[in-house]
């Protein structure tokens, strides 16, 4: 098997190369190791999991989770005796440490045997605590310059990891589900728009499965099993989204998510990825146009962040050769339109003074079925420069017009998301289109939740809304519904089809108390979360526990008409009910 | 009747290439950022590229993700 590090080096130079500086600089790896060898099956020091907390090698199923400060050392992920459950974490942005993850680019691993052993020293009062434990390993660490997001009590990590695969220690399935987790740089979290997420998600897939195949072979070497007999399959859940992109599943990482769900290993079970529907189906940030036709884009003031939208044209057969034209009318300012020629050009918009306004990049990308579809980025400088001396952008209602000779067909357009992340002090304020015909409420106060309820033909949509990095052929898209009324979120973004979700899953208390009780990073303590973000992990563990008892769904389909068999509710979205994980009180 | 000034002009730049090969993340938004850096002294600034240099970008994406497909499972 090729090491982990070459693959990750060779395939993930960007993020060696840090452009958007997400990455501490105390956490290269200087000499990652580029041979693969069988230490970590024979190595105590390295041993993924003590034996007592080896799950069944016919039942087991691992839960790979990707998120923010994940509390790898919680209750709700060991077996009695003090056992880690979670099998190897990877602290992305965690002060370098060359052993055992002397095979990845950054950061720090650890692996359940040591977690168990810092777990039986906690227990014994060698040592403080869990605080002490994240501290030891570096999950924690406040001497460092990123937002110590390890330490939030009620970080969004805390929050979904023990709901896809925490377990009451005593619970017998708690052993068939080992964690395998991935801690992004917090960097990444604090960019609410999410856009610089998707190389270290990429790169954390690639180490859930690497650390997935070398379990089973560590299963097998404790065991006395034959090599390659042990294929536990993977769930993987994703609680993060863009709002902007080209929605047809032909971005790297749903392709990437795709082909690694159809690919079948032969030292390794299915790999299933979930994520999340979204949560901004009435934010405004989608819209859509014909040639000729254009929207307001509304900039708010005292925005220190920068504002983007994305425009996709049509399919088209031919290679991209710019046909695809924007005209940017920013306030006060005369109207301009881009001119590209060839892919992966930009410009800068400047005022008649000459300093930079926005910016635009010609993106035109391959379909899955090969056609190609034009697309423009357009990203605005912020209305509030964040440092003195630094270019902005005045804020108000800006035009964007899709050009009269640009090709026949509907233009979608989407807004990044740009908010104020809990716990990350970053000036962030939300752009959003704005359309006269779009209608947010009733006249009696009520929302507005759907396209037809809306009436007329507004260019700003509901429907579409959904998550961009979830488009793909594979992975399951989690929707959320309100626990007591039964009913959609109003916030969850919907399909292409309308639909609120692949499968829906109680996430809030009723509509007019939302959010949901949850753990926090604490053992024993709890938080309250809202959004889709939560749906998806509890569908991870439902997907886990089906896996454990033999299924084996091929496609997306089939896990819903799985989820439709188990359905009280199985049409038009088969909604799966679970017990509350705390009691309401 | 009083006229209205017609309003100060606006300008798109030249189109030049953002990248001239790809790279995995390439993103319009790394590339703002990276140029964000830049100025303000945290990054060494980048070289210019010409108007067509990032022509064969879509391509090579196409083969890379082939290729760290492939390499996942070997």
């Amino acid at each position: 098997m090729m090491a982990l590090a070459f693959a990750i080096l060779s395939s993930f130079q960007d993020f060696l190369d840090d452009p958007a500086g997400i990455l501490s600089d105390d956490s290269r790896n200087p000499d990652p190791r580029e041979g693969e060898d069988d230490r970590d099956l024979d190595d105590p020091s390295l041993a993924y999991l003590s034996d007592g907390a080896l799950p069944d090698p016919r039942t087991g199923c691992i839960i790979g989770v990707i998120d923010d400060a994940i509390p790898f050392v919680h209750q709700r992920f060991t077996l009695p005796g003090n056992l880690s459950r979670t099998a190897s974490v990877w602290l992305q942005d965690a002060r370098f440490r060359p052993q055992p993850g002397d095979d990845l680019p950054t950061g720090a691993e650890w692996r359940g045997a040591e977690l168990s052993d810092l777990l039986a020293r906690a227990a014994s009062g060698a040592i403080a605590g869990e605080e002490t434990i994240y501290r030891m390993t570096g999950a924690v660490d406040l001497t460092r310059p990123a937002t110590p997001s390890g330490a939030f009590e009620s970080g969004h990590g805390a929050a979904v990891a023990p709901l896809a695969a925490g377990f009451d220690p005593a619970d017998p399935q708690a052993r068939n589900h080992p964690l395998i987790a991935v801690c992004l740089p917090p960097r990444i979290t604090a960019d609410s728009m999410g856009v610089l997420a998707p190389v270290p998600i990429l790169a954390g897939i690639l180490f859930i499965i690497n650390r997935a195949r070398r379990l089973c072979r560590f299963i097998e070497r404790r065991r006395n099993l034959a090599p390659g007999s042990v294929r536990l399959p993977v769930v993987i859940n994703i609680s993060l989204g863009l709002t902007a992109g080209p929605r047809d599943g032909s971005t790297p990482l749903e392709r990437f998510m795709d082909a690694v769900s159809d690919f079948s290993a032969p030292d390794l079970g299915p790999i299933h990825f979930v994520l999340p529907v979204g949560n901004h189906r009435q934010d405004r940030l989608r819209a859509r146009l014909k040639p000729g036709q254009h929207i307001a884009w509304r900039l708010p003031a005292d925005d220190g962040t920068i504002n983007a939208i994305e425009i996709w044209g049509p399919p088209h057969a031919h290679f991209p050769r710019g046909d695809l034209r924007i005209t940017l009318t920013v306030p006060g300012l005369a109207p301009a339109t881009t001119a590209f020629t060839l892919p992966w050009q930009y410009s800068i918009l400047s005022g008649p003074d000459g300093r930079p306004l926005a910016r635009a990049y010609y993106t035109p990308h391959q379909t899955r079925d090969g056609q190609w579809r034009d697309g423009i980025t357009v990203i605005a400088v912020p209305t509030c420069p964040e440092r003195l001396g630094e270019a902005f952008a005045p804020p108000g209602e800006w035009r964007v017009r899709i050009a009269d000779a640009s090709p026949e067909g509907v233009y979608d357009l989407a807004a990044q998301r740009d908010e104020v992340i809990r716990g990350f002090r970053r000036g962030a304020r939300q752009s959003w289109f704005h359309d006269p015909a779009y209608r947010s409420h009733e006249p009696s106060g009520f929302p507005i939740l759907t396209d037809a309820q809306n009436g007329g033909d507004p260019s700003v949509i509901r429907t579409d809304t959904v998550n961009a990095y979830a488009t793909g052929e594979r992975p399951l898209r989690g929707g959320a519904i309100y626990r007591r009324e039964g009913t959609t979120a109003g916030y969850a973004a919907l399909l292409d089809d309308g639909q609120p979700g692949d499968c829906l899953v109680p996430v809030d208390r009723a509509i007019n108390s939302p959010g949901m009780i949850l753990r926090g990073r604490d053992s024993g303590s709890f938080e309250l979360s809202s959004g889709t973000s939560m749906s998806a992990p509890q569908l991870a563990r439902w997907l886990a526990g089906q896996l454990s008892d033999g299924q084996r769904p091929g496609s997306r389909a089939a896990i819903r008409q799985l989820a439709e068999n188990q359905s009280a509710r199985p049409a038009p979205t088969p909604m799966l009910d679970f017990p509350t994980p705390f009691p309401e009180f | 009747m009083e006229l209205k000034e017609d309003p100060p002009p606006a300008r798109w730049s030249e189109p030049r290439a953002a990248h001239d090969r790809f790279r995995p993340g390439l993103s319009p938004y790394l590339h703002y950022y990276y140029d964000l850096r830049a100025e303000r002294g945290d990054a060494p600034p980048r070289e210019p590229h010409g108007p067509d240099d990032g022509a064969d970008l879509p391509g090579q994406l196409e083969r890379a993700l082939r290729d760290l497909v492939r390499r996942t499972f070997e």
